[in-house]
């Protein structure tokens, strides 16, 4: 319980964290195609005797990126197009490689709905790598990455290497994404990445305010949800986002009594 | 050496030839006004400039080529014709100018203030009026202290008076700061207010020079088509 509560807060953190762009620029979509991604990913490992964690990061690596390339590159087809082929074709991928599968593999529910209690030593240490990375890029690149937010052009003609920001989102959203399947699971990751910043978003004035209350309501929904499910008995998961949801729903009840007190 | 150089310059984007061999120079402290009508390619061609389309030919601005422009980005400011911003983003504009502030400088507060932009910095993005949004990202273009503004169809989405305040404010920044300006318009009153020289542009160059000799009767029936004319404003502004 103790390692889940530090890989699940810390993971949680970081989607959050992630998910103030996702839902800025509109992509909540996006997360959904990645954490399917992720599933494909995760088949391939069981279908070759690999680290299903560790599939599932270079094959969601692999096709945000040709994601993202193709979004440059096909301007004929819209981006909600583009990421609508991508996430049928990871699902469809990742059923196939199931049905080849020998046998009935009870594993990979575990990653579909998060399984907080085979979480190990090294999933945590895995966890604190990755936040402590992400959040060491982020800090870094929050600015161009804001700018673009903006305006892409305005961020171009400002100097900001624009495809090489939106890459490198990709590909930290990608790598978050896949490692955060354990606790959280495969469907509810992107509900992680979206409510806390979504809520955040509800009672924020200014970004900076929107960043921290996503990070804030994140390792919050984290926490009581697993504390939740470790009392209720109940998938970890859904527990988390159920949370999260319950502090969404407030956020949106408390804008509405504040426009309606400033009227 | 010109500010702004081009030199045979084509663009075409999805098998569409949308610019077809144009030449021209814009000089230090000019307000050049690109003309034309709708679809003519005038948003493309200030976008060539800004190497954010691609083309084929010759660009230089302060002597270096569009894809070189991130090494002076502090020295051109950009307003694009229609934003698409989400207004429901929780932005203060004072945030949003920091963002884009070059790590050496400070919020340039005279520039600001003559803007208007000043007592608009705890405002939030979302509850500007159209006119308000139109002074920041004109603030936002004049953050680093440019030395040639791109201003595409600055007013477009704003109501009249509004349009007035934003040439005027370009007309201020062009006498007190000696700011090159490169100003995409559809109006031809706008060139003859404002501009000290023209492009006109139906996908070819087909007028250059100071508007009251470049804009001849053939000129503008090349450009608009019919028996339209053009008659000289009695309020004469800044040539």
């Amino acid at each position: 319980m103790q390692r889940a509560l530090v890989a699940g807060v810390l993971m949680g953190a970081t989607l959050s964290l992630l998910g103030v762009f996702v839902v800025l620029r509109r992509s909540a979509f996006f997360g959904d195609a990645v954490a399917h991604f992720a599933f494909a990913g995760i088949a391939l490992g069981f279908l070759f005797a690999m680290n299903p964690i560790v599939a599932a990061v270079f094959v969601s690596l692999f096709l945000a990126l040709g994601m993202g390339y193709l979004q440059n590159h096909a301007p004929t087809q819209s981006l909600d197009t583009i990421i609508g082929i991508f996430f049928s074709g990871a699902a469809a991928l990742g059923i196939f490689i199931i049905g080849l599968l020998e046998g009935y593999r009870v594993d990979l529910f575990q990653f579909l709905f998060g399984d907080i209690i085979a979480i190990s030593f090294q999933d945590v240490i895995t966890a604190l790598f990755i936040s402590v990375l992400v959040g060491i890029i982020f800090f870094l690149t929050w600015k161009p990455l804001f700018k673009i937010t903006f305006n892409r052009e305005i961020a171009q003609v400002s100097g900001v290497r624009v495809r090489f920001y939106e890459y490198l989102f990709l590909g930290l959203l990608a790598v978050v994404t896949a490692m955060s399947i354990k606790v959280v699971g495969i469907i509810l990751v992107p509900a992680l990445l979206v409510i806390p910043a979504a809520a955040a978003k509800n009672i924020s004035r200014t970004f900076r305010q929107m960043m921290v209350y996503a990070l804030l309501i994140g390792v919050l929904s984290v926490f009581m949800g697993l504390m939740g499910s470790f009392y209720f008995n109940t998938a970890s998961g859904a527990t988390i986002v159920l949370f999260s949801i319950f502090i969404f729903i407030a956020t949106l009840l408390g804008r509405s009594y504040n426009r309606r007190m400033d009227k | 050496m010109a500010t702004i150089s081009v030199r045979n310059l084509h663009v075409t984007l999805n098998s569409h030839h949308i610019l077809d061999g144009l030449s021209f120079n814009i000089e230090k402290g000019d307000i050049a006004a690109i003309i034309g009508p709708n679809g003519s390619g005038k948003t493309t061609l200030l976008k060539a400039m800004l190497g954010l389309v691609p083309y084929q030919g010759e660009i230089q601005i302060l002597g270096r080529a569009p894809w070189e422009l991130a090494e002076i980005a502090s020295k051109i400011g950009y307003v694009p014709q229609r934003l698409e911003f989400d207004r429901t983003m929780p932005v203060i504009v004072e945030e949003l100018l920091k963002a884009h502030l070059s790590a050496k400088n400070s919020l340039p507060k005279d520039t600001l203030a003559l803007i208007g932009v000043k007592a608009l910095l705890s405002q939030s993005l979302g509850s500007l009026s159209g006119g308000e949004f139109q002074r920041v990202l004109l603030g936002l273009a004049m953050l680093n202290e440019p030395e040639i503004l791109f201003l595409d169809e600055p007013a477009a989405s704003i109501d009249i008076e509004g349009a007035a305040e934003v040439y005027k404010l370009m007309e201020t920044l062009r006498k007190e700061k000696a700011i090159t300006t490169v100003l995409v318009s559809h109006d031809v009153d706008v060139v003859y207010r404002y501009a000290n020289s023209v492009l006109c542009v139906n996908h070819k160059l087909l007028c250059k020079g100071i508007p009251e000799k470049a804009l001849t009767k053939e000129v503008i029936e090349k450009l608009y088509g019919g028996n339209q004319a053009v008659y000289a404003h009695k309020e004469k502004r800044n040539v």
